[in-house]
């Protein structure tokens, strides 16, 4: 069958098998392999991209399910950044929050979630619940995490010196506006 | 040696540079194996046993080979060399061969145009079996006449060490404790499923290249499948999604199956597991059993330690011999004990075959054994800490091989930094208080007798009214609640030590192989190119030994380029286990330094107009001693070629010597390194589920290379050791993985895992690059047991087995409630 | 659109379960129907008297509802506990009934609130009460090209409202025990109560022998002890598995129903109704 959406701003047309995932999709029919399947059952998260601004697990996700959606991979998220680094990808690289890196786009992609939410409140500092609540969906076998809750806290830091510089500069805006949300029930 | 003058304030040794393979693992562009197509790739898929113990009877992959897209179906008689992994006892067929000894054991092979097609047809191999007897418990394979696995007696390998006299020791002793433990299967659980891609090249050499720590393990297993040279052979690694030694022998297996496919079918072919997969037939940490005895003096002086320890070593041999040695040897802790006799098994049983995880051996018995200790400190009522303390290995003493500390041990210190920093000694002291006054209480509370079934025995569900505002009703159900941790949820917290040492490198059980080589290549341009035979696997290889051969070249950080680990590149370098590689590629990165340096500095005396002997090497460059202004690294570099001076060589490293005698007795290791972790728990005392607190884990582990990726790795350890403690298990169904995936094995999320603070001592190894030892397994062996002793001093029960689910915990306390129960009716009497 | 399919058809909407049974090859196969973006099929609205759930609306959105949170706490407490961000992202309530598993975290409170179920079949309706849904574990009683479409909840008066779950681990957990509790207190006296558990059973329950010794009574100590009696030895029929033991899993419902009852008379505690006070 034939699915038609956007993947990181580009229109992409593909012919796929019915059953095909969207991760499979995106790795072996579009060729961006940067999102990884490490469960494929969506208990890992290495899958992580958004669709249509919402972070979902592309294992899970047919690619016909896509249809008409927009879906950015970690391939897409540094666009429009200094050094075409996400703020949260720059703090994971400061940070020391990669080893092995198999998981690392998917945190990445679900880091930016949370970043992206604090910048859009004012660049507040994130609670550790909210930290936690936004990775839960992540397993990470090499770090303990510990480096990675820095880091997120880290890349909103970066994110707000990006945003007044920018603001400083008179510069455009970065990327396109996100539409993430996340839940804050709980 | 030269390379080891380091100038203040200008080293690379110590820094926390950022890793260079950093950015593309964060932008999605390193290439792992399953992100590399080939032209015309095949996928493959294997056939798994579905049988613990049996017959094969047939084979029959005529279906299979009707699926569309089927390239071919293969098995053992496909294979042209030897079908036997080479490794210790070359036991384990890379496709059974008549006998299948586990369920999920491979044994047969589709191809296919897509994993798809492959897997389906796969499902449609016959496979008729004739029904074996099986053995699935390590004890009873043990007993005379169990069904045979391994050999005459199913055991594939047995230690013993014998020290003094421990029957006069026990004796003599004022307290003995004794206990058995037993601990699970637990999975390495790398994110990164296991994979492979073979192709054949137009010259006819073999190349594998994937996901894997031991290069040169892959290498050995594919020339003797294949039946072709080694030098027909060529193994690359790629970026490896974590290794844990998950990735030492078994990928060897992986391999074999997807350079036969490829030589058979004259296509590349790439097989990369499903996590079912991966779960079902790779290799995990070994279930074990122990049973422990230690005896003491009054003053809490250690006399005697007796250990039985037996590991299930599955079907087949893979690493257990050496995981049983270090097991061995570390088995009474690292203590000064004059009386040891230590026996331990590796045994066979019909059950997917354990090898290597971080560890390896280690914690199993060092849950046993630092429990045990606590229990010890109780009896004697002495603080655990100061009775570690007190017995602890120093320099200058015997280990229980026999083997004296002669440098490197900053033990002592470690336990001073551990009590310091984790607050020991207020914490230790709230925790006796609320002890005191929890007996108080308990003495007053009355205990009305109930006429509830189950509930009655249960005093969490039957007691305590909900209501938790009534001290009364609440007292029975979880006196001594430190805290009401918000929702009315009351906990009780507790605080736990371990100590344990660790052996680095492979030791006497793989001295053969302890050696390493490297490659130095200085460019025209001052750039370096490394090539070493130990593997990056996400523990920051590649910044520590960049940052060793920038240090020992005088280069920048920067300007080192470490290549990918490839079989072509230098000799045999062993395996990337133990925590050895920072020693021994270190060191054969320092060894193939050495001439180049000395060259350079030629170079530079020649330029600056000085004595070599005058010219100060540092990490901004060479200059005189006298002063002036450096001369840069590419400067000097450029210099050397213009002069048409060697500036490329080939190091070589062997482990220094080693020994083990048949009672135990000898040199087991080259160097230890030491650590002590601290464990603050919290137990909720009606589910009785427990959240770790904070973790203090500090190590003595030479000179720290790098500070940042070695405190990433305690912190990996920690957790995963974490998840030992509270949570992971393979399960098993008889013979088959019940829970092999991510939904019924329990991994550690962020919202479980604790604060940790890491703290490192540093006791330099003269034998180490720049004074570092190795890190990598350590910090794994000592969370289990601090965490289990933290449980004891919140709840007052010790753990005999782990995991410690809630529901574990919960029998245990309710068992002693019970107990307690019973004691007061018959006193009322 | 679903009569044009030929043959065997199944309805998706999240994918979250059904992706997974279809990897692990539990399903036979069929046609799907993607349903997640059918526009009658997603979003929260509300009557006077009842709140409407699209069976294909995200976990997500019914969390971030205002009505939902102010109307169904336990919903809300639920729905946050399913999974990860990407999961409550992606699953969808009508999905969580249709798959009939006994530890649904999000068909618990449903099953406390009353909630009925609409299921169409072409322009045929009917109405199922939550609790009717699962017939056994992974068993409905949806038939062949049975769509659920919407979940019904009345909006009642009751002050009393609470969802709490044991799992394994902290988060990302398949639920051991949960249990949701709704009810009025007043002036000490409970009425209207549901309690529902989940992963204790086939299916998820109503504990109605608990509710009953609650109902209508004084909450007081020896009324709640003896529904914490009830609802492990009476209500719960739980079996030992990987996941957890028959015996930890009794012990625990009662442990959550003290504590749903203890979390709630706190709140009302404030606004000084608490006779434990």
């Amino acid at each position: 069958m034939r699915v038609a959406c956007e993947v990181n701003g580009v229109a992409v047309v593909r012919e796929v098998a019915p059953g095909a995932t969207l991760l499979d999709f995106l790795r072996y029919d579009v060729g961006l392999t940067g999102s990884k399947e490490g469960c494929g059952k969506g208990e890992c998260g290495a899958c992580t991209v958004e669709v249509d601004g919402r972070l979902v697990t592309s294992c899970l996700m047919l690619a016909a399910q896509v249809e008409g959606r927009r879906v950015r991979t970690i391939e897409g998220l540094g666009e429009g950044h200094a050094n075409l680094l996400h703020p949260v990808q720059a703090a994971f690289l400061e940070c020391g929050a990669v080893q092995c890196g198999f998981c690392t786009p998917g945190f990445v992609m679900a880091a930016a979630a949370v970043v992206d939410a604090c910048a859009r409140h004012g660049g507040r500092a994130p609670t550790a619940r909210e930290v936690e609540e936004g990775l839960e969906g992540n397993l990470c076998r090499c770090t303990g995490y510990q480096k990675i809750r820095v880091a997120v806290a880290r890349g909103v830091e970066i994110a707000a010196a990006e945003c007044s510089r920018k603001g400083r500069d008179g510069a455009a805006r970065a990327g396109t506006p996100r539409t993430i949300r996340k839940g804050d029930a709980r | 040696m030269a390379t080891d003058e380091v100038t203040e304030g200008a080293s690379w040794i110590g820094r926390s540079v950022k890793r260079a393979d950093g950015r593309d693992k964060l932008t999605g562009r390193a290439k792992y194996v399953d992100d590399y197509a080939p032209a015309g790739c095949l996928h493959g898929a294997t056939v798994r046993s579905a049988k613990p113990h049996a017959r094969i009877k047939r084979i029959d992959g005529r279906a299979a080979c009707r699926v569309d897209g089927v390239e071919a179906v293969l098995t053992a008689s496909n294979i042209p060399g030897t079908n036997r992994m080479p490794l210790i006892i070359n036991d384990y067929p890379f496709l059974a061969d008549g006998v299948v000894r586990f369920v999920g054991e491979a044994v047969a092979l589709v191809v296919a145009e897509t994993p798809e097609a492959a897997r389906r047809a796969a499902a449609l191999v016959r496979v008729d079996y004739e029904d074996l007897p099986g053995v699935f418990d390590a004890r009873d394979a043990l007993k005379p006449g169990a069904p045979r696995v391994f050999g005459e007696d199913n055991v594939f390998k047995k230690f013993r060490v014998r020290r003094g006299d421990v029957e006069k020791a026990f004796a003599e002793a004022d307290v003995v404790v004794e206990a058995e433990f037993e601990t699970p299967y637990q999975a390495q659980a790398y994110i990164e499923t296991q994979g492979m891609l073979a192709e054949v090249e137009a010259d006819g050499t073999v190349f594998v290249a994937g996901s894997m720590q031991c290069p040169f393990y892959v290498h050995d297993a594919v020339a003797a499948a294949l039946g072709v040279g080694q030098n027909r052979v060529r193994i690359v690694q790629r970026p490896t999604g974590g290794g844990f030694g998950g990735k030492e022998d078994v990928p060897s297996i992986v391999a074999v199956h997807a350079a036969l496919a490829a030589h058979v079918t004259g296509r590349p072919v790439k097989f990369v597991y499903t996590r079912e997969e991966d779960f079902l037939a790779m290799s995990k940490r070994h279930p074990a059993f122990a049973r422990v005895k230690y005896g003491a003096r009054r003053d809490g002086t250690i006399t005697a330690c007796e250990v039985n320890y037996i590991l299930d070593a599955g079907a087949y041999a893979t690493l257990s011999p050496a995981v049983l040695f270090r097991g061995t040897v570390h088995a009474v802790g690292p203590y000064r004990i004059p009386n040891v006799a230590v026996d331990t098994f590796a045994v066979a049983t019909n059950k997917v075959p354990p090898g290597a995880f971080r560890g390896f051996g280690q914690p199993q018995i060092t849950f046993a054994q630092e429990s045990l200790i606590d229990e010890l400190a109780a009896r004697l009522g002495i603080d655990p800490f100061e009775l570690r303390e007190k017995n602890a290995l120093r320099l200058g003493d015997e280990t229980a091989t026999g083997q004296v500390l002669r440098e490197s041990c900053g033990f002592g210190e470690a336990l001073a930094v551990a009590r310091r920093e984790s607050g020991w000694a207020e914490k230790q002291k709230r925790g006796a208080q609320r002890r005191d006054a929890e007996t108080q209480r308990e003495e007053a509370s009355v205990i009305a007798p109930s006429r509830l079934g189950v509930l009655a025995l249960n005093p969490v569900a039957g007691a305590g009214a909900g209501a938790g505002a009534d001290a009364g009703a609440g007292a029975d159900a979880g006196a001594g609640a430190d805290a009401e941790a918000g929702a009315g949820r009351r906990v009780a917290r507790g605080i736990g030590v371990s100590a344990n040492y660790y052996g680095v490198g492979l030791g006497a059980a793989g001295k053969y192989i302890d050696r390493a080589g490297a490659h130095v290549q200085v460019q025209k341009d001052g750039t370096v190119l490394v090539a070493v035979g130990n593997t990056e696997i996400g523990q920051g290889a590649r910044s520590s030994l960049c940052q060793i051969a920038a240090e020992a070249l005088g280069a920048p950080f920067e300007a080192v380029h470490l290549l990918d680990i490839d079989t072509t590149r230098v000799p045999d370098s062993g395996p990337t286990v133990a925590s050895r590689t920072t020693l021994m590629s270190g060191n054969a990165i320092l060894d193939a330094a050495r001439p180049i340096r000395e060259t350079l500095v030629k170079v530079a005396a020649d330029v600056l107009r000085v004595a070599p002997g005058a010219v100060m090497v540092d990490a901004h460059g060479y200059r005189a001693a006298s002063g002036g202004e450096a001369l840069t690294f590419q400067r000097v570099a450029s210099e050397a070629y213009g002069r048409r001076l060697p500036v490329a060589t080939q190091g070589w490293t062997v482990a220094a010597p080693t020994s083990f005698d048949e009672n135990g007795r000898g040199d087991a290791y080259v160097v230890y390194a030491f650590s002590v972790n601290v464990a603050e728990v919290e137990v909720d005392l009606e589910t009785f589920e427990t959240r770790v607190v904070e973790v203090t884990s500090v190590h003595d582990i030479g000179r720290v290379v790098n500070p940042g990726d070695a405190e990433g790795q305690v912190e990996g350890g920690v957790v995963q050791g974490m998840g030992y403690a509270l949570c992971e298990e393979v399960v098993l169904d008889g013979a088959a993985v019940k829970n092999g995936n991510f939904t019924g094995y329990i991994l550690p999320t962020m919202a479980d895992s604790p604060a940790i603070r890491v703290r490192f001592v540093e006791a330099p190894y003269s034998a180490g690059p720049f004074g570092a030892k190795g890190l990598a397994e350590t910090p794994i062996v000592g969370p289990a047991p601090a965490i289990a002793n933290a449980i004891r001093d919140a709840v007052g029960v010790m753990a005999r087995r782990l995991p410690i689910t809630p529901e574990r915990l919960a029998e245990m306390v309710w068992e002693k409630k019970r107990e307690k129960k019973i004691g007061r009716k018959t006193e009322d009497r | 659109m679903v009569a044009r399919v030929r043959g065997a058809r199944r309805f998706v909407a999240g994918g979250t379960d059904l992706v997974v049974k279809a990897k692990d090859g539990k399903l036979a196969p069929a046609t799907w129907i993607d349903v997640a973006q059918i526009r009658e099929l997603r979003g929260i609205s509300e009557t006077r008297g009842s709140v409407v759930i699209g069976a294909a609306t995200p976990y997500t959105e019914i969390i971030e509802s205002k009505v939902v949170r102010r109307v169904l706490p336990a919903l809300v407490e639920a729905c946050a506990e399913i999974g990860s961000v990407q999961i409550r992202n992606m699953g969808t309530l009508g999905g969580n009934l249709a798959n009939a598993s006994p530890a649904a975290d999000g068909v618990v409170p449903l099953v406390a609130y009353d909630a009925e179920v609409v299921i169409q079949r072409g322009a045929r309706k009917r109405v199922i009460p939550a609790v009717d849904i699962a017939t056994g574990p992974g068993r409905s009683c949806l038939g062949q090209d049975e769509l659920i479409t919407e979940i019904r909840l009345a909006k009642r008066r009751r002050n009393i409202a609470a969802f709490l779950k044991l799992g394994p681990r902290a988060s990302m957990a398949i639920a051991k025990v949960s249990l949701a509790l709704v009810a009025d207190l007043r002036r000490g006296r409970l009425s209207d109560v549901r309690i529902a558990l989940g992963a204790v059973a086939p299916t998820v329950i109503r504990a109605t022998h608990a509710e009953a010794i609650l109902e209508g009574n004084i909450l007081s100590h020896d009324v709640i002890a003896r529904a914490r009696v009830a609802i492990a030895e009476s209500d719960a029929i739980p079996i030992t598995d990987f996941r957890s033991t028959a015996a930890y899993r009794r012990a625990m419902c009662a442990v959550l129903l003290g504590r749903a009852l203890r979390v709630n008379s706190d709140d009302v505690g404030r606004s000084g109704h608490n006779p434990l006070r």
